[in-house]
């Protein structure tokens, strides 16, 4: 090599060099920082807002909700007893106020009087009764029943009273309840033709898989909607869907690749996200099999995970690693930042590998989803180069989605020697929810964890103590045991982004990645 | 005549048969749960209440029993419920159909045209360029996968000039440009594939004919060029394209399953897809069966249509 070709790749170096170095803040400059909610100032009346996602709705029972892509749709065609506010604290929605004995176990809700469904029928108490009874019942597989099975009865006292007795105190059931949604259960054979609720929107159409249409209801009982009516579109594909947004086809594109998201919000396009995500990349152990029934197996694994180079890679740095390895995030006023952190160590990883039996040579695999989540792949082969580098081999699968979820779902089902790459949404601490996933009898953990019993007292506590030192302590001794037993390895916090052109406003993404546009509007 | 009609219409039945037969075991043999994927594989699903679903749905029953059930459904004119939503396979079809047959539609006028234009042009301008560009054009046509047009002509249109809408449908009841402007994409890439094949065979059939003596004879007698081509070879070379024209036909609902996805057309064939990837058995069985009832059926038709155009290969005629 010449002399000047000596030169050129020593200025080549330096200015790489200092590239990589202005990109390594945090926040460079060009990277459009998300917020919470739309831009702020008047609201003109009217407009169809086109909402793009690549994930299709399959069907429209609101308490048998089916995919996240169906989120959004909670807020605009019903109504629950409570709803969420952005600081994940719960607000009247069909009830007005409630009141609660000492004890946490009889709950009274005041409701609304002069409510109507879509459909013109009286909503009332022993409507809400009918939709808590229908949660409750085994047989349907509403996901809400986790939160709210304490419920012991349902009574509708009169048509605007509605009292809930609980088998053991909740102190934290104003926010459990926000996601039973009140629908027609008289008239669910109709649901994806109606939708009825009580919901700012009603339903117009609907085209499982492609389009749901929604249009004002000017018969809600709250205020009115700013829009004339919503139009719901799946994309094939975020290479299409991307291109609609930037051609200004679609007003707001939900759950965009992080790596695109800055390239998206451009042109003052905002980019939105949760104030406090509260879902969590994770990887899925079956800790009732080989080699994971082992904690140190798990415990290795954990220091194996270079957090923060897999959250900077496959979250273009939209996300918080979480190396204290348990579902709080770090804003929350839970986390407990005193509990050991698992910082990227592979020396001791691989001690913990040979103590557990995994070896030089051993081989585990990782198990993701083909096309969709890319991110799961890429922080699958960080994972894959540095367990190279103590001699184990990881082996990633990709499959499509269907394939990948039975190899693990639901919870009780064998997969030793397995990572399943995953991406859980949960409901920010006070609420017991995400802790009391893993609990030993009620949690439905498809980690297949036996819970020491310290673990199951914690979650009595918190699910059954008021605010105070008691239950404080609760949340940090769950943490702390999580911590040490490691039955899911959490590599970061992040929630969903969306991009919305520059003249929507009265948006807001809650903490597991709902956006909200019940309020939505364009700019004045 | 109505002997082989009857004799086709048996063994097009029996056909039918073993693709119920042979879609419905694929299926079951597939990993994953529609129970699961129903429920969305979330965190937080009781085992008890997916057992519950699967009794629902009739998937604890053996596998000969379930296919009993379905089958008979048919005849009833059932073809089942969707596991998702609560709509009926008839309804999703019925859904469904009408996008899938408008693209259908002017994806085959487009590829007849193309097809016929494409065939001929070399034939009647004697210069190697129009036939190397043709053949290089069928060439492409019949290796890319559909997709890859697809994404090429979004690229161009839509992307970079912006002239035209990259997906969506908008009913030609509800406003007639709108439809026509979502629909010009998918129709072209459409018409692109399917014109190939037929572009091949028609050309051979064209260079066949063009050699026969009848051929020869007009063009001794001073006939033009354009003027042979097209009243002596064209429709004498139609005859051997229409097997062609037939097996794309016949295809070219499946055809279309790739080109709905890339333009989110909502039409049989994203139903389809979608469908496999939440493994919504009903409503495969049903569409599948669907299109190959229409392939059978189109087939059977394009048999009886060369006893129309040419009475020397009527069935009934050459038997006796």
């Amino acid at each position: 090599m010449g002399r000047a070709q000596n030169w050129g790749a020593a200025a080549l170096a330096l200015l790489l060099l200092t590239s990589a170095c202005s990109n390594a803040g945090e926040g460079a400059p060009d990277q459009p920082q998300p917020t919470a909610d739309s831009g702020k100032g008047p609201i003109a009346p009217g407009g169809t807002l086109v909402y793009g996602q690549i994930a299709g709705v399959s069907q429209l029972d609101p308490n048998t909700i089916a995919s996240g892509a169906q989120t959004q749709l909670q807020t605009l065609l019903w109504s629950g007893l409570t709803t969420w506010t952005p600081e994940n604290t719960a607000k009247p929605d069909l009830a007005e106020s409630w009141q609660f004995t000492p004890d946490y176990r009889t709950w009274t809700f005041k409701l609304r009087p002069g409510v109507k469904y879509h459909n013109g029928k009286a909503f009332t108490a022993a409507e809400a009764k009918k939709n808590f009874d229908r949660v409750l019942d085994p047989a349907v597989p509403a996901q809400v029943a986790a939160k709210i099975d304490m419920i012991d009865a349902v009574t509708a006292v009169d048509d605007t009273t509605l009292v809930l007795t609980l088998d053991s105190p909740n102190p934290e059931l104003p926010v459990d309840v926000i996601d039973v949604r009140m629908t027609d259960v008289d008239d669910l054979a109709n649901i994806d033709r109606s939708a009825n609720g009580t919901g700012p929107y009603k339903l117009k159409s609907f085209v499982p898989d492609q389009t749901v249409e929604l249009v004002r209801h000017d018969g809600y009982w709250g205020p009115r909607p700013n829009l004339d009516a919503i139009r719901i579109v799946r994309y094939a594909d975020a290479t299409a869907a991307n291109a609609a947004l930037r051609a200004g086809q679609v007003h707001v594109l939900w759950s965009v690749a992080p790596d695109s998201a800055a390239g998206l919000a451009t042109d003052g396009r905002q980019l939105l996200t949760a104030a406090e995500p509260a879902g969590f990349v994770v990887w899925e152990l079956d800790t009732s099999a080989a080699p994971f029934n082992n904690p140190k197996a798990r415990e290795a694994l954990s220091y194996a995970a270079n957090r923060t180079e897999m959250m900077a890679a496959a979250y273009a740095g939209y996300g918080v690693p979480t190396p204290r390895n348990a579902p709080v995030n770090p804003k929350n006023r839970f986390y407990d930042p005193t509990v050991p952190s698992h910082g990227f160590d592979l020396e001791r990883a691989k001690r913990l590998f040979a103590e557990a039996g995994i070896t030089e040579g051993a081989t585990l695999t990782f198990w993701a989803v083909a096309g969709n989540y890319q991110e799961w792949t890429t922080i699958g082969q960080i994972l894959q180069q540095d367990l190279a580098k103590i001699g184990i081999t990881l082996e990633i699968q990709t499959n499509e989605v269907s394939t990948w979820s039975a190899k693990f779902y639901p919870k009780g089902k064998s997969y030793p020697n397995l990572l399943a790459a995953n991406y859980l949404s949960f409901t920010p601490p006070p609420d017991s929810y995400p802790l009391a996933w893993f609990e030993g009898t009620k949690g439905t953990c498809e980690c297949n964890w036996a819970a020491p019993a310290e673990y199951n007292d914690a979650i009595a506590t918190i699910e059954s103590a008021g605010e105070g030192p008691e239950r404080d302590a609760a949340f940090k001794t769950a943490q702390r045991v999580l911590n040490r037993e490691n039955p899911v390895i959490f590599i970061g916090s992040t929630a969903f982004l969306s991009v919305a052109q520059p003249e929507l406003r009265g948006l807001w993404v809650q903490a597991e990645g709902t956006l909200h546009l019940e309020e939505a509007g364009f700019a004045a | 005549m109505a002997g082989y009609l009857l004799r086709r219409l048996a063994v097009s039945a029996l056909m039918l048969l073993g693709v119920s037969v042979l879609i419905f075991v694929v299926l079951r043999l597939l990993p994953g749960d529609p129970t699961v994927a129903r429920v969305g594989a979330a965190q937080n699903i009781d085992p008890a209440a997916l057992a519950a679903l699967r009794e629902e749905l009739g998937l604890n029953d053996p596998i000969p029993v379930q296919y009993w059930v379905w089958i008979t459904g048919i005849f009833g004119g059932e073809l089942g419920r969707s596991y998702f939503s609560q709509f009926d396979v008839t309804v999703l079809i019925g859904q469904r159909l009408g996008p899938t047959l408008e693209l259908s539609a002017a994806g085959l006028v487009l590829a007849v045209l193309l097809a016929v234009v494409l065939a001929v042009l070399p034939t009647v301008v004697r210069s190697r360029w129009p036939g190397r560009l043709v053949g290089a054009y069928t060439v492409a046509g019949m290796a890319a996968p559909p997709f890859v047009f697809g994404i090429v002509l979004l690229a161009i249109f839509s992307v970079k000039l912006g002239v035209l809408p990259q997906q969506g449908y908008v009913p030609l009841t509800e406003d007639p440009a709108g439809n026509l402007r979502t629909l010009v994409l998918p129709a072209l890439t459409l018409g692109i594939c399917l014109s190939a094949p037929l572009i091949r065979h028609l050309r051979a059939a064209l260079s066949e004919v063009e050699s026969t003596a009848h051929v020869r004879t007009a063009t001794g007698k001073g006939i033009g060029r354009r003027a042979v081509v097209l009243r002596h070879v064209l429709p004498n070379a139609m005859l051997p394209a229409l097997t062609s024209l037939g097996v794309t036909v016949g295809g070219v609902l499946s055809g279309a399953v790739v080109v709905e996805y890339v333009f989110g057309w909502p039409g049989l064939g994203s139903l389809i897809v979608d469908s496999v990837f939440k493994r919504d058995y009903a409503v495969i069985q049903g569409t599948v069966l669907l299109l190959a009832a229409a392939f059978v059926v189109v087939n059977l038709a394009v048999d009886l249509l060369y006893g129309v155009l040419d009475p020397r290969l009527r069935v009934g005629r050459v038997r006796r």
